[in-house]
């Protein structure tokens, strides 16, 4: 699971089950989830219930799985039961028992069989477009909306020279939901990056489009769009291919909405804003799918990342011991982007060239950057003689990043809920092992007999279940 | 019977750990709910950025920065 | 702070399974599916196949499935569909030829041009409905294309072909994936053979496997050129997963178990799909978890190089190890090699060592009941 799926997930996750049974209703969206959502194990497991005919007895499962992967399978089942895809049975002689939603397998059976009539996977338009657009200028289409936004929100913030002229393109819709999302402030009429604002542009382009969806669906209410066609839809988007056409005439009005802004988010294309067709763009294909996975989409995150001048295909960024920083980009949002937590100094045509130090980690540091943040940026854009050494950055550099950072930061903070006051330490045991396996637990301490865990519901429902059977 | 606190835990030194209880002990116990250990702290999710600022306040008062070493610059 | 040590350094690894590709070897002996037509028939067993590697393509973004019809003949692409015109006679030599240009071999999502125009589904997702169409088109182009005197000619299958074929592939696409920097890591199919330690120079990224679904009986007529395809996926550490619809054969057994793959042989076929989807599905990395099927006891036995029997005793060429049923070679030389074989002189100088060795073998085969019911209790033990 890449980190924009994972993110995703955690939407999903949230989600009341009323949304989860109404999400499933489309083959596309349970194919959707079921692709990228679920963790490894997790697929394996939905999938050998698929076609079963009668309930999966827990105790089978057990016998399936090794001992040593308890934890595995505790993590696979938790996400499952989040996502309202199994159901816990108890028989009458207290077997317990796991089943598939009924509406969750009826659509993957659908999907993967493709059967039905729910044209959910897109419908292709029937009249060949007079205007049909190739791929490369979806991709570059993609890529100049894409990195408009980015520019909006970094430019004015490292004041750069043109910032006036940048955001022009951005539509109003694009900039309200900036806002919305907390991810720039405008103040005095001039934008400012806030913090989470630069996690977002130090992501990954994919995980980026997800952050910025994942924004929307939360207004999409005030929007006066429902939250469930709306993500179906994204979903769906996620199932097409690039470089076909497809029509408008099968949406429904939220969608066709929903149509407008995802096109001045160069997610998808249309020739014009009534055109009875729209393309979907690499980054909607991209959607549902590990970036990372795809060799095509890798070179789209990174042809994203750079201009259309500059001929590195991959990563672009020296580092070297001495903390002395190259970057062959002649990019001005890369350059940037670099400012941000690199003090630089001289910029040539195809290249700039700074320094980390502790002066400009701690600035960005105070900012609201971590340093993983920094280190995963230096890392995924190591250029390829970076990369032949394992790991890319010098580990030197790498250590002093962090302890810059530390150096400012004393505590380390996670919010969520102690749970003290267990009657034995076997109780105890079980409930801090169980809370471990499914990886909410933050500490705990055995000899006072309290542990204290970031995501309380499942907790909470294991201790009542406990209960009712005790 | 098991109970369960909402609450912040900050993990720290034991020396950041007794600023943090200082100023606690100086503001009518406002900010800690429970000391969990060494270094465990439980703390008020409202008052964590409060007590962060008022933490690096009082580090700076009291910590001299060494020379900024800025020199291969 | 005590808990922050700035020497830990790892970096955030992705931890997504790598692509998987997924090779399947369906024997399409006519034969053998004539016999199993009252409870599984043909085309129920493809439809059930289809929806089997609609599941494995869903289960990763980037995994990739090959599908080759193993026939009476010839071995067949099915997927993905060789350039080149689909010639509609059976080639005169039976065997294909295994340097066949490939397209469709790039990623799964989408591109990939097939003979046959993909009817536009709505209902169903791209990526699966491009292999089904071809998939189905080129087994119905293999059928129709059949003569009765394929038929006649041969009752098995060319399972040894296709095998081939399967490992060109996947050798082909690994390199396609391998990566541009070499990534000391660890090899994640190395749990799963057991062979000699190869030196692993780098990570592959492609995970890959290969699925016989065997209907044939008797193969031992291909015992030298499957045994090659076997040592060549313990090498490359690809594991060979066996679905034993009918027939019995020692030689996939013996795949199976040297490569590390899953053995099945169900009781009643009619089951098919929850077989594979509970069985077959799961891959090199979910294998780590789970606990799979394998054979179980192993028919260890090999066939003679001579007449390409299942023996339990046979005689050894001391020079390239080939195999013989019986002492009376022509003019004493081996048949492979050509060396210079007095077997004769074997069997009556020394017969008391013979002897001895197959007694106290038998024993030991006996008391761990390591062979599976129907064989003779008497092996030659040749775990590689």
């Amino acid at each position: 699971m890449s980190a924009s799926s994972s993110q995703a997930l955690e939407y999903l996750e949230l989600l009341p089950r009323q949304t989860h049974t109404k999400l499933y209703e489309q083959p596309s969206t349970v194919l959707a989830v079921f692709r990228c959502m679920l963790p490894h194990l997790a697929k394996s497991i939905v999938m050998a219930m698929l076609y079963m005919p009668s309930p999966f007895p827990a105790a089978d499962l057990d016998a399936w799985f090794r001992p040593e992967a308890k934890k595995e399978k505790e993590k696979a089942l938790s996400v499952l039961d989040q996502l309202h895809i199994i159901v816990h049975r108890v028989d009458a002689s207290r077997q317990v028992s796991y089943e598939l939603y009924k509406g969750f397998q009826r659509s993957l059976r659908h999907a993967l069989e493709g059967s039905g009539t729910h044209g959910s996977f897109g419908v292709p338009a029937s009249q060949p477009d007079p205007n049909k657009v190739d791929v490369a200028f979806l991709d570059d289409y993609a890529r100049k909306q894409w990195e408009n936004i980015l520019f909006y929100m970094v430019g004015s913030t490292v004041g750069l020279a043109t910032s006036g002229a940048l955001g022009q393109d951005v539509g109003t819709g694009t900039k309200q939901l900036l806002k919305m999302g907390d991810f720039v402030k405008v103040v005095n009429g001039r934008v400012n990056i806030t913090q989470a604002g630069f996690s977002f542009v130090l992501q990954d382009t994919n995980a980026q489009v997800w952050s910025l969806l994942i924004v929307y669906l939360r207004n999409a209410a005030a929007l006066g769009m429902s939250e469930t066609d709306v993500l179906s839809f994204l979903f769906m988007l996620g199932s097409l291919e690039l470089g076909q056409d497809y029509t408008t005439s099968t949406l429904s009005p939220t969608q066709l909405k929903l149509l407008e802004d995802l096109s001045q988010f160069g997610i998808i294309y249309r020739s014009s804003d009534d055109a009875p067709t729209f393309y979907p763009t690499r980054l909607a294909t991209t959607l549902t799918s590990d970036a990372s996975a795809l060799s095509a989409s890798q070179s789209l995150s990174t042809s994203l990342a750079t201009t259309h001048t500059d001929t590195t295909a991959k990563g672009f960024i020296i580092i070297e011991t001495n903390y002395r920083l190259y970057a062959y980009t002649s990019s001005l949002l890369q350059i940037a982007v670099l400012s941000l937590f690199t003090k630089l100094t001289t910029r040539h045509p195809n290249l700039v060239s700074g320094k980390l130090t502790k002066e400009s980690i701690t600035r960005a540091v105070s900012l609201g950057i971590s340093s993983a943040q920094i280190i995963s940026y230096l890392t995924a854009h190591a250029h390829p003689q970076m990369q032949k050494q394992q790991p890319f950055l010098p580990p030197t550099v790498m250590d002093q990043i962090r302890l810059w950072e530390y150096e400012g930061e004393r505590m380390e903070i996670s919010t969520g809920y102690l749970i003290k006051e267990f009657a034995t330490e076997g109780e105890y045991r079980d409930v801090a092992g169980y809370a471990e396996s499914l990886g909410v637990l933050v500490w705990r301490n055995d000899s006072k007999r309290v542990f204290f865990v970031d995501r309380i519901e499942q907790v909470s429902a294991y201790l009542s279940r406990k209960n009712r059977a005790g | 019977m098991v109970k369960a606190v909402r609450g912040a835990l900050v993990k720290c030194d034991a020396s950041i750990k007794a600023m943090l209880v200082d100023i606690d002990s100086k503001n009518r116990n406002d900010f800690i709910i429970e000391e969990l250990d060494e270094e465990h702290v439980l703390v008020k999710e409202t008052k964590v950025n409060e007590l962060k600022q008022r933490l690096q306040d009082m580090m700076k008062a009291r910590l001299k920065e060494p020379e900024t070493s800025d020199s291969e610059g | 702070m005590n808990a922050i040590d700035g020497t830990v350094r790892q970096v955030k690894t992705d931890d997504t399974p790598p692509p998987s590709l997924l090779a399947i070897v369906l024997d399409t002996n006519p034969h053998a599916w004539a016999h199993l037509s009252s409870t599984l028939p043909l085309s129920s067993a493809i439809a059930n196949l289809l929806v089997f590697i609609n599941a494995h393509l869903a289960s990763g973004n980037a995994n990739e499935v090959a599908v080759i019809a193993s026939h009476s003949r010839r071995a067949q692409w099915l997927y993905p569909t060789p350039k080149g015109p689909i010639s509609h006679h059976p080639s005169s030599n039976g065997d294909a030829n295994g340097d066949i240009e490939m397209n469709g071999v790039s990623h799964p999502n989408g591109s990939t041009t097939t003979t046959t125009p993909a009817k536009e589904n709505a209902n169903k997702y791209r990526p699966f409905s491009t292999v089904e169409n071809a998939i189905l088109s080129n087994l119905s182009n293999l059928l129709s294309s059949t003569t009765e005197s394929d038929l006649a000619s041969t009752p098995t299958t060319l399972i040894g072909g296709a095998l081939s074929l399967a490992l060109t592939h996947i050798a082909k696409s690994t390199l396609l994936h391998s990566p541009v920097d070499p990534l000391a890591s660890d090899n994640p199919l190395s749990a799963l053979a057991d062979s000699e330690s190869v030196a692993r120079t780098q990570r592959i990224p492609l995970t890959s496997r290969i699925l016989i679904i065997s209907v044939s009986g008797d193969l031992a007529n291909q015992y030298i050129p499957v045994m090659n395809s076997i040592f060549a996926a313990q090498r490359k550490r690809i594991p060979i997963d066996i679905l034993k619809l009918a027939g019995d054969t020692v030689l996939l057994q013996q795949a199976s178990d040297a490569t590390g793959g899953v053995y099945m042989k169900p009781e009643r076929p009619e089951g098919l799909l929850q077989y594979l989807m509970m069985a077959f599905l799961p891959d090199a990395v979910a294998r780590r978890s789970l606990v799979m099927p394998s054979a179980g006891g192993v028919d260890f036995r090999a066939a003679c190089f001579c007449h390409r029997k299942v023996v339990d005793i046979g005689y050894v060429c001391s020079v390239c190890l080939s195999i013989f049923c019986e002492p009376n070679l022509p003019g004493n030389l081996c048949l492979t090699c050509g060396s210079y074989l007095s077997l004769r002189a074997a069997q009556t100088a020394t017969p008391a060592l013979v002897a001895r060795k197959k007694k106290k073998r038998k024993r030991v085969a006996g008391t761990d009941s390591a062979t599976p019911s129907g064989t003779p209790a008497a092996t030659t033990p040749m775990h590689p």
